[in-house]
């Protein structure tokens, strides 16, 4: 060995679990202490433990974009308070984008930890919180054309002073949104997150000593630092672009990065992307960070402790004004489900191409996702109260196929959960017609995607007969799973507004309709917007599917007779899309042999048709 | 020699040059420094090809799909804005 080591191997991994236990422990208070949709119904939080200068220790099932930037938080706070000013027992918030957040509706909430009088770290949280005074219900306004429009921000203010909570301001904050009440509960949630990380990193310091915690967590940074290094290492060196574009009706913006890999380092550039846009769609240059330590965490790296060691190989380059690196005033509140999507894509799929040049990764790639739509509804509900709540499904997304593997079906997403629909319909004036897997949707391949909810609903009870909806996350018809290595992309990722349906006429008669071709109406595709859903009005919601892997005539008959069984692909898309004949005397079975010969016909068909 | 590419794909050395070939048929797509997309063959497709849930789409955005020559093999599919 070329270093002592100032603690033994085993104590290390003893204490880091106990760390990352605590960092789950303080996810499960929060949600515990919680009650609004986002933190116990989908689980749009985070909560990890940091060094005392802000390094992350320890991270929870948790966004690792989030996981990021509240550790640039930790350092902004340091930075305008001064570690004189930071006391035992002191609370403090900061949710402004052009600070360390990403957009203002995700609030920061950062504790200081100390033991014996000396800072020895943080837990930090973030809860999407219900509302933040937008122009826009919630925080994503589309209409915004600059940051003043997308509600309050807070560039770092001591919530709470050596324990004795400031009433003054935190009544200022929560009187600044449109549910008071349910703000301060995801607040004070944060709160209680963070207090009991805190309460169990001091006992931890106290049973084993400041010196013995402090090598503990360098050892944890410095091995998962060394790790993905040595993996990094044994990958060819080379170039890989990707490109894409935001999309929302006829407007595109462009982004694109290149990665570059020397040795054990890694550069994303992402020189080539568009200017800023007046749409919301904008990145902060931290959040772009939390993108490539995003996709690090989610390919080379996603069995190794999610600690600062991680972000040590990346390098970035984002030229200052672009979509990427925005400067004030230009708005963001679209940003985490729109352009932040697209640079998480964009670093994932450049990631992939390095990987896939490597004999050890190549077999580890999963097909890439740009993400889906996400929606809103806000107004009176069934108890006369006002509310603003997410639609709250993308856990119900499906997941890139890999070699050797389907995609997973409806939980791509691994740190959110699907909301009961019972809770959605008791706190929000809505009726659910059906939620369920989409059928034939998910990119076809010899290992399909992953296959996500399809679902509709109308509003029920509703004492104005209308309730206001806000459209956002990825728009476009390219969103959603890209195929890979010859599989297919998945179906768009849509929401669709169906106007003036017999909608009612159905219910009259104790119907439930299932199908969106037993409803009359107009529909309208909705990009990034604003609308009324009124009494007669239905919103179709289809989540992101899973881009598929391989030639689909390639995939295992077997596999198609459980998916037939399942529902997930039809007997019409068995026959044109995977070229499985069905036997005549039972749909569900595949007739081997004939497979065979109709699959021989269908490539010989492709070869003569090309060019 | 014969090493994986990626699915479907090989890349055979041969007198000191290699080759990327189709796994299935051997056919040679391209030297392995050059972009072996060229010596597939291309077929645009309807995004309906992959089934239903993309009539949306139609008359926007195709698939650009590539075989291999010698079998028919899909080794790739891109989308095309039309
Ligand atoms: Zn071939």
């Amino acid at each position: 060995m070329t270093q002592a080591t100032a603690v033994d191997p085993v104590t290390v991994e003893i204490l880091s679990h106990r760390l990352h236990q605590i960092a789950k422990e303080m996810g499960a208070t929060l949600e515990l202490v919680g009650g609004t949709v986002n933190t116990t119904q989908m689980h749009d939080y985070m909560a990890s433990l940091y060094r005392a200068n802000g390094e992350i220790l320890a991270t929870g099932e948790s966004m690792p974009w989030h996981v990021a930037c509240a550790g640039f938080t930790v350092k902004k706070i340091l930075e305008r308070f001064g570690e004189d000013n930071v006391n035992p027992d002191d609370v403090f918030l900061l949710n402004d984008p052009y600070v360390s957040a990403i957009h203002q509706s995700d609030v920061y909430i950062v504790s200081p930890i100390h033991f014996e009088g000396e800072l020895v770290g943080w837990s930090a949280s973030f809860v999407h919180v219900m509302d933040i005074g937008a122009m826009t219900p919630g925080g994503e306004t589309p209409a915004a054309t600059e940051i003043t429009q997308e509600g309050l921000r807070i560039p770092g203010i001591k919530l709470i002073d050596q324990g004795k909570i400031r009433e003054d301001v935190f009544d200022s904050i929560i009187n600044m949104t449109r549910q008071p009440q349910m703000v301060a509960l995801d607040i004070n949630c944060q709160i209680a997150g963070n207090n009991v990380a805190k309460r169990r990193i001091q006992e931890l310091y106290a049973r084993f000593g400041s010196e013995l915690m402090q090598a503990v967590s360098s050892e944890m940074i410095k091995g998962s630092e060394q790790v993905l290094r040595r993996r990094l290492s044994g990958i060819p060196d080379g170039k890989w672009s990707e490109v894409g574009d935001v999309e929302s009706g006829e407007n595109h913006w462009r982004m694109m990065v290149t990665l570059e890999k020397h040795g054990d380092e890694l550069l994303f550039d992402f020189t080539g992307t568009g200017e800023q846009a007046s749409t919301g769609i904008n990145l902060p240059y931290h959040a772009t960070f939390g993108c490539c330590f995003d996709g690090i965490v989610s390919t080379i790296a996603y069995d190794l402790p999610k600690n600062h060691g991680l972000f040590k190989p990346i390098n970035m380059v984002v030229p200052e004004g672009t979509l990427l690196n925005v400067t004030y005033p230009a708005p963001v509140s679209l940003n985490t489900t729109s352009g932040g999507a697209m640079a998480k894509f964009l670093v994932h799929s450049a990631l992939i191409q390095m990987l896939s040049g490597s004999e050890e990764w190549r077999h580890e790639v999963i097909a890439p996702s740009l993400g889906g739509r996400l929606g809103r509804t806000a107004g009176i509900n069934q108890h006369g109260v006002y509310y603003a709540s997410s639609l709250a499904q993308p856990a119900l997304s499906g997941g890139g196929a890999i070699d050797g593997a389907d995609g997973v079906d409806s939980s791509a997403l691994t740190y959110l959960i699907a909301p009961n629909i019972e809770w959605m319909e008791a706190n929000a004036p809505l009726l659910f017609l059906f939620r369920r897997h989409a059928q034939d949707a998910q990119g076809p391949g010899k290992y399909r995607g992953g296959a996500g909810a399809e679902m509709a609903f109308t509003i029920y009870n509703a004492p104005e007969k209308k309730l206001h909806g806000v459209a956002f996350g990825v728009a476009g018809l390219r969103n959603g799973g890209r195929g890979i290595f010859g599989g297919y992309p998945a179906a768009p990722s849509v929401l669709v507004h169906m106007h003036d349906t017999d909608v009612r006429e159905h219910l009259g008669r104790n119907e439930l309709p299932q199908d969106m071709e037993e409803l009359s109406g107009e529909p309208e595709v909705l990009g990034y917007c604003t609308f009324d859903l009124k009494e007669d009005d239905v919103l179709y919601y289809m989540l992101r599917q899973g881009g598929g892997f391989g030639d689909p005539l390639d995939r295992d008959p077997e596999l198609i007779e459980r998916d037939l069984a399942d529902r997930f692909i039809s007997p019409e898309a068995a026959r044109a899309v995977y070229g499985a004949v069905l036997a005549e005397d039972d749909p569900t079975t595949v007739d081997r042999t004939a497979t065979e010969e109709l699959r021989q016909e269908l490539r010989a068909t492709r070869l003569g048709g090309a060019k | 020699m014969s090493r994986p590419l990626r699915e479907n794909l090989v890349v055979d050395d041969e007198n000191g040059q290699s080759w990327v070939r189709c796994a299935k048929c051997s056919t040679t797509l391209s030297p392995v420094d050059e972009d072996w997309k060229t010596g597939c063959s291309v077929v645009v497709t309807a995004p309906t090809t992959a089934g239903p849930h993309r009539q949306l789409m139609l008359g926007k955005i195709a698939f650009e799909e590539r075989y291999c020559p010698g079998c028919g093999t899909l080794v790739d599919v891109t989308f095309l804005e039309v």
